[in-house]
């Protein structure tokens, strides 16, 4: 029953940062370029703070985005070689793939959050909020981005360690 | 030896050989070179601070969530519909009509969007529908789809363009402007290689409208319709910007779809939202990623080499272009056309630019080029995508688009060859 409801929180806090905050940041943008287009253009009063709500609200779509992008498989892939093997294969592919981009996202982990954090005393220009804050989705995309692929490779040895799953096709 | 450059390689062969996300695998190649090449002016650091940097400096790529969005809602809220009626009750009556009517509303529709797949994916599926219907071969239904949404892109607003006006530091108004001749040939080429099939395989005459009918379809698309005036005429009369003009065409289409056509409920438009979410994050990833990998590429003096390999060759710039269509075409049907911008444009763009091709004009060209590439066989994904919404063998699609590639690829040899094409309406606002 605990894990369940574990579980169950979990996948709402996933979902918050993977739809809710992506797709919120986009309203937000979107809404500023209206609002700055009505003020320019019909009361002759442009403002400056929507030029920069709309660069943070895009960067924190798209970078929240690409965790959900992540989840729903959207990812652009190549796949005229993997898509040539048998199953087996397939899963050695992925395994060594999927090693290969966690490992290098784990060695460069900590340099970005070095390089985040070091932005912590600069401002943007017109709303004053630190670049720490605007660049910090960054950390969470790489992070999120592990958390997958070490699912992904979890489940792929499983299926690896059980020979009557070899020929089983994953859809990922 | 070179190592950080080997792992770069590797990493790069890796990310097609392995089916790696190919924005993730960028990033991956980037921070192994760059853990690899430690030292003056190449610490790990930089594979964030080029993504979070150049994503924050380049306003112009803001464009792309809101085409895709305007996209979205043009989808599910009935005004692609319209789009298709309107152009059925023009030009639906005459022989194979309903293959003028996939060219045509996709014409409209690129006026709207910038995106091939949503023409595909939204105004493709009713398109296959109704040819279906009316006793049209699958193949060739969703053969015409495919080669009609290649317009998309090319006529615009267009999403690739965005990204080549980007990397190039070209201007977007000169390159939608150039891109408008070539689309309207493009489209003009696949209207009378259907006239000739239609007529080849005897396809049947479209519904007769009458007057009367005509004007009231007009009357129902016009809201529809207005959203090209609105995105376009925005744009040219100088009240917007090519970004806020997304924004802005987009807010048209949610009203239109609320209030006219009363198509877009919450949910609908929530699912649209999610939707644009998820493309931007794939999209902006992988040009955000580029950038990391743009610095790489230019650090080794990687343009240098493909410029002096290919100048050694030979010097024509014409002979040259032919290169690089070929090339381009090649890599199209296997690489997607994001990748193809943001990696490989930026390693001939010195090569264009010292032999003095007009970087307008090589945009237009290029992505001409790469939308080709997308219908090309065996990998272009428009095929799949209409075989997939219409459960067409594949197999008969290809056959179909074959010989429908003849027209296309005379269009970017007509443009390719005659600057002029594209030049002529940006030099007639002062290019």
């Amino acid at each position: 029953m605990f894990k369940k409801r574990l579980m169950k929180a979990l996948q709402v806090i996933v979902d918050i940062i993977e739809i809710y905050i992506p797709s919120i940041s986009f309203i937000i943008m979107f809404s500023a370029f209206i609002l700055q287009i009505f003020y320019r253009y019909f009361l002759n009063n442009p403002l400056t703070w929507p030029y920069e709500i709309t660069v943070f609200g895009f960067m924190w779509t798209a970078l929240f985005g690409a965790l959900y992008a992540k989840r729903k498989g959207g990812h652009v892939k190549f796949t005229l070689v993997y898509d040539h093997l048998s199953p087996l294969k397939q899963l050695v592919m992925r395994l060594v793939g999927n090693s290969l981009i966690c490992i290098s996202f784990i060695i460069g982990f900590y340099p970005a959050y070095d390089y985040i954090m070091y932005l912590e005393y600069q401002k943007s220009t017109v709303l004053f909020i630190p670049y720490h804050i605007v660049y910090f989705p960054f950390l969470i995309f790489l992070l999120g981005t592990i958390i997958r692929l070490i699912i992904d490779i979890v489940e792929d040895i499983s299926i690896l360690k059980d020979p009557s799953r070899h020929n089983e096709v994953v859809k990922r | 030896m070179n190592w950080p450059l080997i792992i770069f390689f590797l990493g790069f062969v890796s990310i097609f050989a392995l089916r790696l996300p190919i924005a993730l695998g960028m990033l991956m190649t980037s921070i192994f070179y760059l853990a690899a090449a430690s030292g003056p002016g190449a610490v790990i650091e930089m594979f964030a601070e080029k993504v979070l940097t150049n994503l924050e400096a380049k306003y112009i790529i803001i464009a792309v969530p809101l085409f895709v969005f305007m996209a979205n809602v043009m989808n599910t809220g009935k005004i692609t519909d319209m789009i298709f009626r309107f152009a059925n009750a023009v030009v639906g009556r005459r022989k194979g009509g309903l293959g003028h009517v996939n060219v045509i509303a996709s014409i409209i529709f690129s006026g709207m969007t910038g995106s091939a797949v949503a023409d595909a994916s939204g105004l493709g599926m009713m398109e296959i529908k109704a040819m279906k219907e009316y006793g049209y071969d699958d193949g060739f239904s969703c053969a015409i789809t495919a080669g009609s949404a290649t317009i998309g892109p090319v006529f615009p607003p267009s999403i690739p363009m965005v990204f080549y006006a980007m990397l190039s530091g070209t201007s977007i108004g000169n390159l939608f402007l150039g891109g408008m001749i070539p689309g309207l040939l493009l489209g003009a080429a696949l209207m009378v290689y259907v006239a000739f099939i239609a007529n080849k395989r005897d396809y049947p005459l479209g519904f007769k409208y009458t007057k009367r009918e005509i004007l009231v379809i007009t009357i129902k698309a016009f809201p529809a319709l207005f959203s090209v005036i609105v995105l376009l005429g925005g744009i040219y009369s100088g009240v917007v910007t090519p970004t806020e003009a997304g924004a802005l065409a987009s807010f048209y289409a949610i009203i239109v779809a609320v209030f006219v056509y009363r198509a877009l409920g919450w949910k609908t438009l929530w699912q649209s939202i999610t939707e644009t979410v998820k493309t931007t994050g794939t999209l902006s990833l992988i040009v955000g990623c580029a950038f990391t990998f743009s610095f790489i590429v230019s650090r080794e003096h990687i343009p240098d080499f493909a410029a002096n390999l290919l100048l050694s060759m030979t010097q024509d710039k014409y002979v040259l272009l032919l290169f690089i269509n070929v090339i381009f075409l090649f890599l199209g049907m296997f690489i997607d056309t994001s990748t193809l911008t943001v990696v490989f444009i930026p390693i001939v763009l010195p090569l264009v630019e010292l032999l003095g091709i007009d970087f307008v004009h090589f945009g237009v060209v290029v992505v001409l080029n790469m939308m080709i590439g997308l219908s090309t066989p065996p990998f272009g994904m428009l095929l799949f995508i209409t075989s997939g919404i219409s459960d067409t063998p594949l197999k008969k699609v290809i056959r179909e688009i074959l010989p429908m590639l003849l027209p296309m690829i005379l269009v970017l040899l007509l443009v390719t060859y005659v600057p002029e094409i594209v030049l002529f309406l940006p030099k007639l606002f002062g290019y």
